[in-house]
């Protein structure tokens, strides 16, 4: 009986020995700082984690990416940044993670990341968690470390996505982010998907978007793929001049494709 | 209910007092289905063919041949005038090598694990309609992939004959250790392609 015990408790140790296995953290990439910030726009007091992947912070003005819904992407943003920054495909570059401090993220996101319209959860309040990026997150950022304000980037995943795409639409004017990275967007959100609606809107305000927008999909994601490859062409076609837009599919499911899409879209939003 | 029976199902066992023979509690020959419970939004079956050549009183070992088949329950996240018709279909065949502990002498009552090796085709296909945002469009994806993990299970054979059985398990891709997805681990929990599941499961002793 004794070494029956012996092997099985093997067995269950292995088992969680191997749980810890592999994917490196942050810390292990670079240098990383946390401070926290009340917004007065939102009312809410979030976490932000920069990382950059060197032994101390720049002394020159690098681009930064901002990274929404850091508390699950930022490892593998952070890990992203390192390598593709360490083999020269994209330069060094701040990463500064959004989190909450309330470690409520999972359900605070869907009022931060959602703008208002039929359909939608009445406390969405995206425009407001856009003016705190606007007028206090990012001043804080650029005042704080040696910052490039022409080369920001904004990644955002699922509600994140529809979040960078419906704020750059809304501010086609003036775009805050000349960088931008979609991914397996809440692309059907609002009744009538109102993503597409907002596109129209814009395109008739603006005659140019001068962006690098990257947007990308998962195929195990029900009509994601093929919504995201509608509102691509959409986009594609109304032909502006300064619109550098790729697209991309992906053999992944809504929680795997965040690491092909930004490491692809990176790389996009850098190099055309 | 289920989890009292995983809890009582050792006791149960012992209670039916079986012929105590090494040969009526280590088998040769089984089958089994189960039905499985992965990710939320989603729902299985699976069917197995095992084979034990190598037996010891304590000890059995022997490979399998399992196939499982798992569809995605549709599912509304927003509220939509979207009209929509799609299916997300998963299925696997998988080559296992269980090995299996007998740790009562007198009792068919097991635990074990089983690596395995597999392929897995994974399809998402359908259409999506909104007039007013005049969308109107099809897809059809299929993800094909070699994975490979492990099962964990605990189980036995009620009755005289020791002829039928109930097995409980857990079965999961362990791919994600060795791909360059840092989003990936060694377990995994509502990731299609990583697919990690419970079963439960009854067994039919054909020899």
């Amino acid at each position: 009986m004794k070494k029956h015990t012996i092997a099985i408790t093997s067995i269950l140790l292995l088992f969680i020995g191997l749980q810890s296995c592999k994917k490196d953290k942050l810390a292990t990439k670079g240098i990383t700082e946390s401070w926290d910030i009340t917004s007065s726009n939102t009312g809410t007091t979030y976490t932000m984690t920069v990382f950059y992947p060197d032994k101390q912070f720049p002394s020159t003005p690098v681009p930064v990416i901002y990274v929404l819904d850091g508390f699950w992407w930022k490892d593998m943003a952070g890990e992203v940044i390192s390598d593709l920054s360490g083999s020269g495909k994209i330069p060094k570059c701040l990463m500064v993670s959004l989190d909450y401090k309330k470690d409520d993220g999972v359900y605070a996101r869907s009022v931060d990341l959602q703008y208002p319209g039929d359909g939608v959860d009445a406390k969405a309040a995206g425009e407001k968690f856009f003016q705190f990026m606007k007028t206090e997150l990012l001043p804080k950022v650029d005042g704080k470390y040696e910052c490039d304000t022409a080369n920001r980037v904004l990644f955002g995943h699922s509600l994140g996505g529809i979040f960078t795409l419906y704020s750059l639409l809304d501010n086609a004017i003036y775009p805050l982010f000349k960088k931008c990275i979609a991914a397996s967007c809440s692309i059907g959100l609002g009744l009538d998907n109102y993503i597409f609606e907002k596109e129209k809107i814009a395109a008739t305000k603006v005659t140019d978007l001068p962006v690098k927008l990257f947007i990308g999909s998962g195929t195990y994601v029900g009509s994601s793929p093929a919504m995201h490859q509608e509102f691509y062409k959409r986009l594609k076609n109304r032909n502006y001049p300064n619109l550098k837009v790729g697209f991309s599919l992906y053999p992944e499911q809504h929680g795997t494709d965040p690491y092909p899409i930004f490491r692809d879209g990176i790389q996009f939003v850098f190099n055309n | 209910m289920k989890r009292l029976i995983l809890i009582f199902f050792p006791v149960l066992l012992m209670a039916q007092k079986p012929v105590k023979t090494f040969e009526k509690i280590n088998h040769k020959w089984t089958v089994q289905a189960g039905f499985c419970i992965p990710e939320f939004y989603n729902l299985g079956y699976e069917l197995n063919a095992n084979y034990y050549p190598y037996s010891k009183s304590w000890v059995r070992l022997g490979p399998s041949l399992q196939i499982n088949n798992f569809y995605l329950v549709p599912a509304k996240f927003f509220e939509t005038n979207n009209k929509e018709k799609s299916t997300s279909a998963e299925f696997r065949a998988n080559a296992l090598f269980n090995v299996e502990f007998i740790p009562f002498k007198k009792n068919s009552f097991y635990i074990g694990f089983a690596p395995y090796i597999g392929y897995q085709v994974l399809n998402n296909k359908g259409n999506i309609k909104n007039a007013k945002e005049g969308i109107d469009l099809n897809w059809n994806y299929t993800i094909n992939t070699f994975d490979f993990g492990t099962r964990y299970k605990l189980g036995g054979f009620f009755g005289k004959k020791q002829q039928y059985g109930l097995e409980a398990a857990l079965q999961m891709s362990n791919r994600g250790i060795a791909d360059d997805n840092p989003l990936s681990k060694f377990f995994n929990v509502g990731l299609p392609t990583y697919k990690a599941y419970v079963s439960l499961g009854f067994v039919y002793r054909i020899k």
